[in-house]
């Protein structure tokens, strides 16, 4: 999040190119590279910004691969990259998609290029995990944006970015999506069903929620009750198809707060001190 | 008449409105399930063959059908079914049942009157 916060600053204030140092890095997830792209996108998009990787050949192999998988450099512009080894254990990313429609083509092709590089079927699930993925997508489209400015940052309004990886160690396929908005328990006051999602907190009249504990009980409110709009009903689909699944999890971070789902296990709540800058969902499933 | 979904409408439905994509449960609703109902016959919904529904989508445009006050839920039990088509679509031919059954009727238009 340092490095992005920094390239936020950075896009405020600049115009033309910049150079991005990323030789510090020494290992990078998945996620974190879905973070970076977005942010890179919305900066070339929107300030015509050209950021320009500095000294990429002592960059480290792994932060090469991830970045250069998800189709970090081809944003950039880069095409000549130095030869780098991969650890055939380490997850592999696949190439990000993004839009600003609820499309169920690329959560589709998302799914089917996690299968391809598995080398597997996902069978029943295959279809409930695109449902997942559009749902998020809808939920980015529908509630992230209220405005086309946020945290005092243009954004890209409606926009997702979409992504995932292949773990063959676990045999865990992780899809990503993720949005520059306000961030669910941001949205969630103006939710028509916010009586009900703030009774599933105790105490909340006293003292303001934690953001994770919102986000828990929004999932929570769409998952037992007659939802039939809102956030709370797409966030409950996604949950469902993780606690149906054998070994799968969910987790979403958004705002300050995270929460991870995991069939069996108790919910893990954190707070961080930095808000995300948006809201990522992060669905894995284990094939069998 | 049959309505099969994939080839009549898109094998790709997702999303809530027209404003979240093209190929929306508003869209499929105010398209192509409203004028086929208006034709007074029965309605075969048939949802194999697509990449999957969400939920957004669907009750949009089955629950919709109730809440914008077109159909009363009665109504819809005689004179639509939904075949899923194959296996892995039962699930979503479930939730169809259910987001007519839990739909109020006429609640979108009292609101929109509002």
């Amino acid at each position: 999040m340092t490095m992005i916060d920094a390239m936020r600053s950075i896009a405020v204030l600049e115009h033309g190119s910049v150079y991005v140092d990323l030789n510090e890095i020494a290992f990078i997830s998945p996620a974190a590279t879905l973070l970076l792209v977005a942010e890179l996108d919305r900066w070339r998009r929107l300030k015509n910004i050209k950021l320009r990787p500095r000294d990429i050949e002592t960059m480290h192999d792994q932060v090469l691969y991830s970045l250069a998988s998800m189709g970090f450099f081809n944003i950039l512009g880069t095409h000549n990259l130095p030869p780098f080894t991969t650890d055939p254990g380490a997850p592999q990313p696949i190439r990000f998609c993004s839009g600003n429609q609820s499309d169920l083509k690329k959560a589709s092709d998302v799914s089917a290029e996690l299968q391809r590089i598995a080398g597997a079927s996902l069978g029943q699930e295959e279809l409930l995990l695109n449902d997942a993925i559009a749902e998020a997508m809808t939920n980015s489209v529908q509630h992230a944006y209220p405005s086309s400015l946020i945290d005092g940052l243009p954004v890209l309004k409606g926009e997702w970015w979409a992504t995932g990886s292949y773990d063959q160690t676990r045999h865990r396929l992780t899809v990503l999506v993720y949005d520059q908005g306000i961030g669910i328990p941001a949205t969630l006051p103006s939710s028509k069903h916010w009586d009900r999602i703030t009774k599933r907190i105790p105490g909340y009249k006293e003292l303001w929620p934690e953001d994770a504990r919102l986000i828990e009980a929004a999932i929570e409110e769409g998952r037992s009750s007659k939802l039939t709009e809102g956030r709370g009903l797409g966030l409950a689909e996604i949950a469902d198809l993780v606690y149906n699944s054998d070994g799968g999890h969910l987790r979403i971070i958004s705002g300050r707060g995270e929460v991870r789902i995991q069939p069996g296990v108790k919910t893990v709540l954190q707070n961080h001190q930095r808000p995300l800058g948006g809201t990522l969902v992060e669905i894995a499933l284990t094939l069998s | 008449m049959m309505i099969d979904v994939a080839t009549a409408f898109s094998p790709y439905p997702a999303g809530r409105f027209r404003t979240d994509g093209p190929f929306s449960g508003e869209e499929f609703r105010e398209k192509t399930l409203v004028p086929a109902l208006a034709q007074g016959g029965p309605v075969v919904v048939r949802l194999a063959g697509t990449k999957g529904y969400g939920s957004s989508f669907l009750e949009e445009a089955f629950g919709g059908l109730v809440r914008h006050g077109h159909f009363t839920a009665d109504e819809l039990h005689r004179r639509l079914s939904i075949e899923a088509g194959a296996p892995e679509y039962e699930i979503y031919k479930r939730r169809v049942d259910e987001y007519i059954r839990r739909a109020t009727f006429g609640s979108d238009r009292a609101k929109a009157r509002a």
